[in-house]
């Protein structure tokens, strides 16, 4: 047991020193932003998203960094990444609709929906919060177990089983919802149109006849992942019209 | 003569003509067609419903109508069961098409028979003879003399493109009936109408006057009392109103009195052609007033410019005011508010126009006066009213928040994206949820309590003499830890070190604590197979103990004994 805790605390201490010079690097990164050095800023970020740093704000800031640099389509995978994060980023909603009346779709950014009902119940807190959440849970649950196990008196056995049922919902919870905050980021079912017009066409081959055009900014689902793509090609769909576009025309999120 | 067999045989020939006959003639029966109607004397107001029916198989050619005016047409499909003395006789489809007519003019005419096309035959209906009436002669002629009639009555035979035309829908009726029940107004060509009686709501009552008509006395029931305001220059034909009064209620019916007014021709006479360009069709009188509540503002900061719309006239055909704005200019209009009364006189009242302008750049800007033409009934000529021009004067401003005009708590004018955060939250997505050492840390806790479970569930399952025996193994082992101990303590206690060698004999020979004596612990010894040696050994500690709880002893003996006890407790362990 002592082992397990101080290999949990070295692991916490890892984490921390990561952290921490992730800390230094987006702080740079910030300082950049202001100094109004956009494309050193958008290379910080974009570093530490690679390293696999992330949170809320930094999408957010990519998002300012891009939109200040000219590129929408960018910008606004910046946003939806922040939102993906915490679909009740404020600013980052505020600025997704700034730019997307920007955008030659003029692309409404409603969010509606039970996705979006989901998104602001439950994936406003971090998936570490879930961790969390979920051992305190287990340990709770194991306590008050133990405690039902050599509880004699009647009324204590009631209520302790009665917390003991509590916890298992907290615990199981807990862990789906983690589960589900997980996948909803990790899936990247749905990307962003980077280039500045895309040709969305009947079939992945170059001279397919176009099926319909979007402007940089547009938000699609993903039919094929982008890890899956047919040679060079996703096939994508937006208000259930569907088609192939050229991989590096989208980002995904 | 013929044979019986051959007999029996034709008689059975006859049996199965017969019931082919019979077969055929019901399978001939179930193609058929029907055509009605519900009256066949009409006016010409009148509307009347012509239907032709047949089975849902057929397909139905309707016959030549053009004598009449097709005011609606419908057709249809329905299932009915039908049933003989509890007995089922099938299912029947009927198909209908049903016309809604009235007579262009007065005569008799002929509506040819309707054809039905089924799958093995084609089938005709009959002819039906319709004999229309002039609706004015029957009107005039109803006057006066018939129990009830309904009229329709106008105040202006001749009147301007948007003067206001009212229309009143009278019943004269000598029973005055109980009910009011159906009131349709005729068709008005497109133009705006409003009722003026408020028919729907609470404590209304139709106004009734009595009256003597051609002598006899009528009841004059007022139906309906519309305002119209023509839009276009002609002939403006209002056709007849339908009105429909119950008589008197009996036990499951009511007897209705029911039917068409006559018709109203009114000449609508066109305006001067020569009209202001500001001119769109409004007619009436209007007066216009506007409100500015700044003309100098920072850049950035909102300002209210409000328009009113008041007088009497077409205001059904007013268009929302548009200004010329500076292309720095945002403007959101409020929506209108809208004091309009509907009288005999048209609509009156007034509507508020609020625009909220949000300037972007400092600067002077002027914005255009707003103007609109209209023909005035009053003086017969055309008019213009118009606002003023406004020169607003933009100071700089830093942006941001906006005064609100209404002071509605202040509205938001960005214009730019929102700052950067420079929180350092940053966490890894390939972290700690879901691996290994979170699912430890979650299934830890537990293992344990199901292992604690183990151990408990085990330990209730042991028999009595498995718990003796665990019992004295944990007492051999606490007893020579406890007599251990007593030797390494600083401060040796006799007492201590009794209580610990009675409490293993009394676990590990089974005896009470009133057995604890020299002699009857050597007997067990000597039962549980000690040797005289042991046994002597354990006599001389006793004693030893026995002695040194009255006589003092010396640590180095006490030292001594708690060695030799240990020493004796090891040797009897080997053997209990």
């Amino acid at each position: 047991m002592m082992k397990s805790i101080l290999t949990y605390l070295l692991l916490l201490v890892g984490l921390t020193s990561i952290a921490s010079e992730g800390s230094t690097n987006l702080d740079d990164a910030n300082t950049a932003y202001e100094a109004k050095n956009y494309k050193l800023a958008i290379e910080t970020y974009e570093a530490l998203i690679a390293e696999g740093n992330v949170s809320a704000d930094i999408y957010y800031n990519y998002g300012n960094a891009q939109y200040r640099s000219g590129d929408l389509g960018l910008s606004i995978w910046g946003y939806e990444s922040a939102l993906q994060l915490d679909p009740d980023h404020e600013d980052a909603l505020f600025n997704l609709e700034f730019v997307n009346a920007q955008t030659t779709d003029h692309i409404s950014t409603s969010r509606q929906g039970i996705r979006h009902w989901l998104g602001s119940m439950f994936f406003t807190e971090s998936i570490n919060f879930w961790a969390y959440f979920s051992i305190g849970s287990s340990i709770l649950l194991s306590l008050t177990i133990l405690l039902f196990l050599r509880s004699q008196r009647g009324r204590k056995r009631s209520l302790l089983l009665l917390a003991s049922a509590g916890f298992s919902l907290f615990l199981i919870g807990g862990i789906i919802i983690g589960y589900s905050h997980h996948n909803r980021i990790h899936n990247q079912d749905q990307a962003i149109v980077i280039s500045d017009l895309v040709d969305v066409k009947m079939s992945p081959m170059d001279d397919a006849k176009p099926s319909f055009s979007l402007g940089a900014g547009a938000k699609v689902d993903l039919l094929s992942s982008q890890d899956k793509a047919t040679a060079g090609w996703v096939e994508i769909e937006m208000n259930g019209n569907q088609g192939w576009v050229e991989i590096g025309s989208v980002k995904a999120f | 003569m013929a044979h019986p067999e051959k007999k029996i045989g034709s008689l059975k020939k006859l049996i199965y003509i017969l019931l082919l006959s019979v077969s055929s003639i019901s399978w001939s029966q179930k193609e058929w067609i029907n055509a009605a109607v519900n009256a066949a004397t009409v006016t010409s107001n009148d509307v009347f419903t012509y239907q032709i029916s047949t089975d849902c198989d057929c397909d139905i050619i309707a016959p030549n109508l053009s004598a009449f005016d097709i005011i609606d047409m419908e057709s249809g499909k329905s299932k009915s069961f039908s049933s003989f003395n509890g007995q089922s006789s099938g299912e029947q489809c009927t198909n209908t098409l049903t016309y809604l007519l009235r007579g262009k003019k007065k005569g008799k005419f002929e509506i040819g028979e309707a054809k039905a096309k089924c799958p093995k035959s084609k089938k005709s209906s009959t002819s039906i003879n319709i004999e229309v009436l002039s609706a004015d002669e029957v009107h005039k002629k109803a006057q006066g003399e018939a129990p009830y009639y309904f009229n329709l009555e106008t105040n202006k035979k001749t009147a301007k493109i948007g003067e206001p035309v009212i229309i009143d829908f009278f019943m004269f009726t000598r029973a005055r009936p109980q009910d009011i029940t159906t009131i349709t107004s005729g068709n008005a060509g497109g133009n705006f109408r409003q009722n003026l009686f408020e028919e729907t709501s609470q404590g209304f009552s139709f106004p009734v006057y009595q009256v003597k008509v051609k002598g006899n006395d009528y009841y004059k029931i007022h139906l309906r009392q519309e305002v119209i305001l023509p839009s276009a220059a002609g002939k403006l034909v209002i056709e007849p109103y339908f009105g429909r009064a119950v008589e008197r209620y009996e036990v499951f019916n009511a007897i209705y009195m029911e039917g068409y007014s006559n018709s109203i021709t009114i000449d609508v006479k066109d305006l001067p052609s020569k009209r202001p360009d500001n001119y769109y069709g409004m007619v009436g009188d209007f007066e216009l007033t506007h409100a500015i509540s700044q003309t100098t503002i920072a850049a950035k900061h909102a300002f209210e410019l409000t328009v009113k719309i008041s007088g009497t006239g077409t205001f059904n055909l007013f268009k929302d005011p548009e200004f010329l704005l500076p292309e720095s200019f945002g403007a959101t209009p409020d929506e209108p508010i809208s004091n309009l009364k509907i009288s005999e006189n048209g609509l009156t009242g007034d509507v508020e126009y609020t625009f909220i302008l949000t300037p972007i750049k400092e600067g002077k800007y002027n914005i255009l006066p707003y103007s609109f033409g209209y023909y005035s009934l009053k003086e017969g000529t055309f008019k213009s009213v118009a606002t003023e021009s406004f020169e607003i004067n933009v100071t700089p401003g830093e942006g941001g928040d906006i005064e609100d005009p209404n002071n509605n708590g202040g509205i938001i004018v960005e214009d730019d994206i929102r700052h950067i955060h420079k929180n350092n939250n940053l966490f890894t997505l390939s972290g700690f949820f879901g691996g290994l050492f979170f699912w430890l840390l979650i299934l830890i806790p537990l293992m344990s309590v199901f292992i604690f479970f183990l151990i408990k569930r085990k330990k209730s399952r042991l028999t009595d003499g498995e718990k003796v025996a665990q019992e004295q193994r944990e007492v051999k082992k606490t007893v020579a830890k406890s007599v251990q101990d007593i030797q390494k303590s600083d401060t040796l206690n006799i007492r201590q070190l009794k209580a610990n060698l009675d409490e293993y004999l009394i676990t590990n020979l089974s005896l009470g604590r009133s057995q604890l004596s020299k002699s009857s612990v050597s007997s067990k010894l000597q039962e549980k197979g000690c040797d005289d040696k042991l046994k002597s050994d354990f006599e001389s500690i006793w004693s030893k103990i026995e002695m040194a709880q009255y006589a003092p002893i010396s640590n180095e003996n006490l030292d001594q004994l708690a060695k030799d006890t240990s020493t004796l407790i090891k040797d009897l362990n080997k053997i209990l």
